[in-house]
């Protein structure tokens, strides 16, 4: 490959996994990553287990093929809807792109680095789903050595393909609004639009999906099904399975070959239309908007200190693009994929009602609460508002430190901030549970009720943890909320503390009553301690921090 | 006032960023804060505005220990600082009016005085605007405006005249002239030798975290006076003789 476009790799790459050069907290960062590896290894171990078990139920009627090919189907799939974030924010949000273009590179060279970076990154999110699947496989049926080297082959050229697909969606939507005059706004309206394009483009392919009827089971006839999501997948999998034959290699081969043009075709698009979407991407024109004196008093209103900083705060979330996107919208995106299944499969209403005579059963009213909570306390959690809140301040932090305000109430405005999004995102849910799946009005509420000491809770971790370790040294801002492990830290607590009441509302049988009440009582006594702590050790902590 | 009572900040040992330092900024007069790259200009600025707490000595703002009474002594100052590419998604009348309910000034003041210094500035056409959009020069103007909208008695400005254009500089200077008459502070650091000749009634020159020089610029000249010599010529003197 072009040598100019593996340096440049090598400095994106750099660029992004800025890692601490102080000794103790690259110890301490270390650390906190084995615990979390930890944490994650009997979720792995449980996954290798289900996926044995189902291979061998599969293998019952000759069908252990799909496990392949859905496997590499889900991830293509997964792989393109985090392309449409990833190549979003490398291609056209991240500041590196002003320091790129005056180099004497082609743009082919700049978009290889750019794609190679997205293309290392999706690995990660690919070993999630495909490593288990390839192993479990391999071991069980006992694959030869070229089983793994195809294997190999195929799990580093899988990502090609969705990401072009991607990256393609991107190009065309930005190198239009690229005309807009406000940039800021235009870039969120089409980050939008590529969300619902790759939500659509998931409704559309589980349609061709259900309408492809199941002809005769053996010998890994459903590998042609399932791959209807993403075709090339049955290439793939035909390869792997056939992997003694000339007919494997073939297969192989035209994999490999696909993704190649995929990449071609990638790098031809790119020369017609980056340049002309990213050039300028950052630079927002004035609109020339003076002020009318009654507009000055309505603007110049005196605000108290508290919430004139919760604007603050909402206002650069909202009109700053990366942190719209990462914080803001995935509050609305995990109430669609709810949806998705639903539009899709009507059929499935029937799963519906029975879920719906469950909701009746006084035994399970416990858990229907405790998972009702636990989804709230995740879409806290996990849109980072909290969690990056510190971080997101960058060079500004030193702002934060000369104003004549507290910081117990700097603190109390970012947990408000996010306990805002918190509630919002509980509103958009319930809204869907009680429209879409009719779950009874009054069952609805108690959830919300009850899921208010843990968004509360979510958000009280998430400052503490970021306050622990801030992550302020950042050139563009998508940095400030992307590969912050910061949000991931605080989600292994959240996912910790939800897996533990949802444990124990289920082993001692809770009613909804009995659940509601613990519950509340529970966050709302952590809530206050942990309140306490943010006051005082958040506070010196933050009184602490040095840029 | 500004007071710096052997102030040291260390950051790796045992090299000491500012070394046992002291300074009186008087009040009524505007000082100059001078010095090569490096030398312990920001540090110093940043230990005296409460962003770095030193390692030894003591700070007073107006009287008010800024390590023992951060709240009460951060009301006694405004800040400017060296980079300007802040706040980029607010507005500038958002960003003025946020200042302001920080610091606390009523609706009629606030008012009053941005509509005067936006204009002194001449930017009432862009408040509107998002600051992102504004050139560098314009948002160092909204940053300074920022400090004069709660008219603190003592300014703390880091290379306030970079990037300003000469009209906008000439304004700056005049109002910090202002300022300074009516018994208040002004303390600015500067790598501009003209700047500092021709507005200040003090300076003080730092080097590798000590101070080399503090007082007026007659006196700085008394102690060359056997050569003619430019303040460049001292200053680039000074600094070697080191």
């Amino acid at each position: 490959m072009n040598k100019k476009i593996i340096v440049l790799t090598k400095t994106l790459m750099r660029n992004s996994f800025s890692f601490t050069t102080d000794p103790k907290k690259r110890i301490r960062q270390a650390m906190l990553l084995a615990f979390m590896a930890l944490c994650f290894l009997p979720m792995v171990g449980g996954l290798i287990k289900f996926v044995a078990k189902t291979y061998d139920g599969l293998a019952l009627v000759g069908e252990q093929g799909v496990l392949l090919s859905l496997g590499m189907a889900l991830s293509a799939f997964v792989i393109f809807f985090f392309g449409l974030f990833y190549t979003m924010n490398t291609f056209y949000f991240s500041e590196d792109i002003e320091t790129l273009l005056p180099l004497p590179v082609k743009s082919s060279h700049i978009l290889g680095a750019k794609f190679i970076t997205v293309t290392i990154f999706e690995y990660l999110t690919e070993a999630l789903i495909m490593l288990p699947l390839l192993i479990v496989y391999g071991i069980k049926g006992g694959q030869g050595l070229l089983y793994y080297i195809y294997g190999s082959l195929l799990f580093l050229s899988l990502p090609v393909l969705p990401i072009v697909l991607a990256s393609a969606v991107v190009m065309v939507i930005m190198r239009f609004t690229n005309l807009a005059k406000n940039k800021d706004a235009f870039r969120i309206v089409s980050a939008i639009v590529a969300i619902f394009f790759g939500i659509g483009v998931n409704i559309f392919t589980q349609k061709m999906v259900s309408n492809q009827g199941i002809g005769q089971l053996g010998d890994n006839s459903l590998v042609t099904t399932t791959s209807a999501i993403f075709p090339p997948a049955k290439l793939g999998a035909l390869g792997l399975i056939n992997n003694a034959t000339l007919g494997g290699l073939g297969y192989i081969c035209l994999f490999l070959a696909l993704s190649l043009m995929g990449f071609y075709l990638f790098l031809i698009l790119g020369n017609l239309l980056y340049y002309k979407g990213v050039t300028g991407a950052t630079v927002s024109k004035s609109r020339h908007k003076s002020i009318t004196g009654q507009e000055l008093s309505r603007q110049t209103e005196r605000n108290p200190v508290l919430k004139a900083y919760v604007l603050k705060e909402l206002r650069i979330l909202f009109r700053t693009p990366s942190y719209f996107i990462n914080g803001i919208l995935v509050n609305f995106i995990w109430p669609v994929f709810l949806i998705i299944p639903m539009v899709i499969k009507p059929k499935d209403m029937s799963e519906l009602v029975q879920l719906k005579a469950m909701l009746q059963n006084p035994t399970i009213g416990g858990i229907v609460i405790g998972v009702g909570f636990g989804i709230m306390l995740m879409t806290a959690s996990i849109n980072g508002i909290a969690s990056t809140s510190i971080s997101r301040e960058g060079e500004n932090i030193l702002f934060n430190k000369y104003i004549p305000v507290s910081y117990r109430t700097q603190i109390l405005a970012k947990v408000i901030t996010g306990v805002l999004w918190g509630i919002v995102g509980m509103l958009i849910m319930c809204a869907v549970a009680a429209f879409l799946f009719d779950f009874p009005g009054s069952l609805v509420a108690v959830i919300s009720v009850v899921s208010l000491p843990g968004i509360l809770f979510a958000n009280l971790v998430g400052v503490f943890i970021d306050l622990l370790n801030p992550k302020l040294h950042w050139s563009d801002e998508q940095r400030a909320v992307k590969q912050n492990l910061n949000l991931l830290f605080s989600l292994v607590i959240c996912v910790l503390f939800t897996g533990l009441s949802i444990w124990i509302l289920v082993k001692f049988h809770f009613t909804i009553n009995q659940a509601a009440i613990s519950l509340i009582s529970f966050y709302a006594l952590l809530d206050i301690v942990l309140y306490g702590v943010l006051m005082k050790k958040g506070s010196a902590l933050f009184s602490k921090i040095e840029y | 006032m500004i007071e710096l009572k052997k102030v040291t900040k260390i950051f790796s040992p045992p090299v000491k960023a500012v070394d046992n330092i002291d300074l009186s900024v008087r009040n009524g007069e505007i000082f100059g804060f001078l010095g090569p790259n490096g030398a312990g200009k920001t540090t110093t600025i940043k230990m005296i505005t409460g962003i770095l707490a030193p390692d030894s000595g003591s700070v007073m703002i107006d009287g008010v220990d800024i390590i023992k009474d951060p709240l009460q002594a951060k009301k006694h100052f405004g800040f400017v600082s060296d980079s300007p590419n802040s706040f980029l998604r607010l507005k500038g009348i958002e960003y003025l009016n946020f200042i302001a309910d920080i610091y606390d000034v009523s609706s009629q003041q606030r008012k009053e005085r941005i509509e005067m210094l936006s204009n002194r500035f001449e930017i009432t056409h862009v408040l509107g605007d998002r600051i992102q959009s504004y050139s560098h020069g314009m948002r160092q103007k909204i940053m300074i405006m920022g400090v004069l909208v709660h008219n603190p008695s003592v300014w703390i400005m880091d290379e306030p005249m970079t990037g300003l254009d000469p009209k906008a500089s000439f304004t700056l200077k005049e109002m910090m002239r202002e300022h300074a008459n009516k018994q208040n502070t002004v303390f600015f650091s500067t790598h501009v030798l003209e700047v500092a000749e021709k507005i200040c009634d003090r300076i003080a020159v730092i080097n590798k975290g000590q101070v080399l020089f503090c007082g007026k610029l007659e006196e700085m000249k008394d102690h060359f006076k056997d050569q003619d010599e430019s303040l460049e010529k001292m200053f680039l003197e000074m600094i070697e003789d080191e």
